[in-house]
């Protein structure tokens, strides 16, 4: 039992700082250096990681990850609430996706469903499904703004859908200004988006409630669920329940 | 109407980042005087003031229409006042009976203190004749269900001859029966002529037994009004977010193979014939009035009771529960309903009774590596969102930070089969909400889960299948989605002697 903790945490050292001593481990775990070494060793026939002299650097992940311009600090919550969406759809539903970081996570997972019939308008949702043909993807159309189309021709093209399960992601929530983006195009879409969705899901970090952004969606109780990370702020809990909304905070503490 | 009995005016109370501003408050000989607000909204912190245990900041206090100062007025009203709280105050070790009386037992001999039993027992048969109360005077406080020793606090009440009663959210966790039970016993308080302050979340209460209502609301009152003067809605508009269905965080997972099938269990001759199977990913509700043994059932699987017949098969093989060690080797968890003496380890910090159960995973050449143990800890706290230090003791800790504490050291330990006991009972809502969501990442990774409650709705919205507990065997077991909360209530109601 006990050497398995021990790996889990030189494992998520390495991932976090990348390159570790062999007199550092031996110092945060409290066991020898015997102990740390022969630990490496296994690690490295894992492969996960490369010994060097007196440590050892993370091996780079064989699988290529998209090269993002920064290092995104929230990529683990963005995975938990994918996880959490992935149990809130079925086979077969018909859904929409709209643009958003977190929402590229959701897809990814998605598309390990079967039959799902998904609109989006964010061109990395919509990479997500090329290699899962056994769902369908419509791309809308429109004016392409960084990842994602916008504007009237969007929205026209939208109205010839209904689905039964909308997942929006939003820039900040407050109890005071409701749900709001960052830009007017993406606050009008959502808007229309709603009129059509049996059930709105409303996806946004736990760190950025109580935040502000300029353009408001609408208020807090259009949303059905709001899907968010165990980090959020307890006064929010209740102010949801209070308006009988949904709240998800996706944790993911238990081991199997 | 006459001088009240009691009289607040202008009562303000600064605590940390709460107030209590502005409180007008009076009560009258033979009223019962609803009190009801969220959470939160300083229901408590008022009747403390009320009972002379707080000072507050400034205001001015009237007994029988003459002011006092709070010194005065708090050491006079504590000889006339008695607050029933949630959390059982009472002897476990002495009878009901010798509970009821203890303020006031009759001797045979005053100077040797040789107690009067045949008057005790006369006494105490009188007393539930009186009210018409099914109890058995001579089981001890300890043998009684959590509703049961609710009924003897409020007994307790009554035979106190106090002019003022406070009962704090005494429904809190019971089932219809035993609210009519102690309804009962409510208005016999009364009908003595005591006043009653009454803290409530029910609106049936407030009907059943309000002569007033005050509404608070953020530490202030939002209006007293004659509860025959008010209709439903305008409570439930002064309270503003009753209630409602359709808001738990429920997530969908497909239940994968059985992990827990329960055949043919009986416990003496209070559970019968129970059979039921719990799928992975499951979550299986089961409800009942309190005494149709749902704490025992629970007890029953845990391996916490002798003399439970019955087979218990995990993962398709028998298995012989003895006891809650073998129940706990085979990864059976349980959170029993009674938090205080059930379930943690008072003397010992947050962060002893988080690794309790799992010390086999830190141990390394026959010492616990303190380090790792730590790590863990921590990783648990914060995901599992419990406010404060893990190195203080564990009763400093609000009731949600103690449960979530609770479920971190069941988690911790893997287990694979967990039975939860009215395991949101009496917290806040965000606690609530936090548990709601721990319980989807069990059922994600393909845990089963018991969940016994007496909230019908918190029943409907978490669970995938509810059984109803009524006389002594599993009057259902359905899918949530092909019952109504009305069809559950029927059948528990509904007893077969």
């Amino acid at each position: 039992m006990f050497a398995i903790e021990r790996i889990k945490i030189i494992k998520n050292y390495l991932l976090k700082e990348h390159k570790v001593s062999v007199a550092k481990l031996s110092e945060l775990l409290n066991v020898t250096e015997v102990t740390i070494r022969r630990d490496l060793e296994k690690l490295e026939k894992e492969g996960f990681l490369e010994r060097t002299h007196g440590g050892a650097i993370l091996k780079e992940c064989k699988e290529e990850e998209p090269v993002e311009e920064y290092a995104d600090i929230y990529k683990t919550q963005r995975q938990e609430i994918a996880e959490t969406v992935f149990h809130l759809v079925s086979d077969n539903d018909m859904i929409m996706i709209t643009e958003g970081l977190t929402n590229v996570y959701i897809a990814k997972k998605l598309a390990r469903k079967n039959n799902l019939t998904v609109l989006t308008n964010d061109m990395r949702v919509a990479m997500e499904f090329v290699g899962s043909p056994v769902n369908n993807l419509i791309l809308l159309g429109g004016d392409l703004k960084e990842y994602a189309v916008y504007g009237q021709l969007t929205e026209n093209n939208m109205q010839y859908f209904s689905v039964n399960h909308l997942f929006v992601e939003v820039d900040a929530i407050s109890k005071q200004s409701g749900i709001m983006v960052s830009s007017i195009s993406k606050a009008s879409l959502i808007q229309k988006a709603i009129r059509s969705a049996e059930t709105v899901s409303v996806v946004c970090l736990a760190d950025y409630f109580g935040e502000k952004s300029l353009y408001r969606v609408g208020s807090v109780d259009i949303a059905d669920k709001i899907i968010t990370n165990s980090a959020l702020d307890d006064s929010y809990k209740d102010y949801l329940f209070s308006l009988n909304i949904q709240v998800y905070t996706s944790v993911d503490i238990y081991e199997e | 109407m006459n001088t009240p009995i009691l009289k607040l005016e202008n009562v303000n109370l600064k605590i940390d980042n709460f107030a209590l501003t502005n409180i007008n408050l009076d009560l009258f000989q033979g009223e019962i005087h609803v009190i009801m607000g969220e959470n939160r909204s300083g229901k408590s912190l008022l009747m403390q003031i009320v009972s002379g245990a707080l000072s507050p900041g400034s205001g001015r206090f009237f007994l029988d229409g003459r002011e006092q100062k709070y010194g005065e007025y708090s050491s006079n009203i504590k000889n006339d006042i008695t607050y029933v709280r949630q959390d059982s105050e009472m002897l476990t070790n002495l009878t009901i009976a010798e509970n009821l009386f203890f303020n006031n037992l009759p001797y045979k001999s005053r100077i040797l203190k040789t107690i009067d039993y045949d008057r005790l027992n006369y006494m105490c048969r009188e007393l539930l004749n009186e009210l018409n109360l099914p109890i058995s005077i001579n089981d001890r406080v300890s043998s009684l269900g959590l509703a049961q020793r609710q009924i003897c606090e409020f007994l307790r009440a009554y035979v106190s001859n106090a002019k003022i009663v406070i009962l704090d959210e005494p429904f809190a966790a019971l089932t219809q029966k035993e609210r009519e039970v102690l309804c009962r016993v409510v208005k016999g308080i009364r009908q003595r002529g005591a006043g009653i302050f009454y803290i409530t979340h029910n609106l049936d209460d407030v009907f059943e037994l309000g002569d007033r209502i005050t509404v608070i609301k953020n530490g202030r009152i939002v209006d007293t009004r004659k509860v025959a003067d008010c209709t439903r809605e305008e409570i439930i508009k002064l309270m503003s977010g009753q209630y409602i269905k359709n808001r738990y965080p429920k997530i969908g997972v497909k239940a994968g193979k059985v992990i827990l099938s329960v055949k043919d269990l009986c416990f003496e001759d209070k559970l019968q014939n129970i059979n039921f199977d719990l799928r992975k990913g499951e979550v299986l509700g089961v409800t009942g009035l309190a005494g149709s043994g749902r704490t025992l059932l629970a007890k029953c699987l845990f391996g916490a009771l002798d003399n439970v017949k019955g087979k218990i098969f995990i993962n398709g093989s028998e298995v012989k529960i003895s006891d809650p060690y073998t129940a706990i080797s085979n990864g059976i968890a349980l959170i029993p309903e009674d938090r205080i003496t059930c379930s943690i380890f008072s003397y010992l910090t947050v962060s002893d009774n988080i690794s309790v159960s799992s010390l086999k995973r830190f141990a390394h050449a026959l010492r616990i590596n303190f380090p790792i143990l730590m790590h863990s800890v921590m990783e648990y706290v914060k995901k599992l969102n419990i406010t404060q230090d893990p190195g203080e003791s564990i009763l400093e800790y609000s009731s949600g930070n103690q449960q979530k504490a609770i479920f971190a050291k069941w988690m911790m330990s893997r287990a694979k089969i967990f039975i939860l006991d009215e395991p949101t009972r009496g917290l806040d809502i965000a606690s609530k909400i936090d548990i709601y969501n721990f319980i989807n990442d069990l059922v994600k990774k393909d845990a089963g889960v018991i969940f016994i409650s007496s909230d019908i709705e918190e029943i409907l919205g978490i669970c995938d299948r509810v059984a109803v507990l009524s006389s002594r065997t599993l009057a259902c077991n359905v899918s949530t989605k092909d019952i109504t909360a009305e069809r559950i209530i029927e059948l528990a109601a509904t007893e077969d002697v």
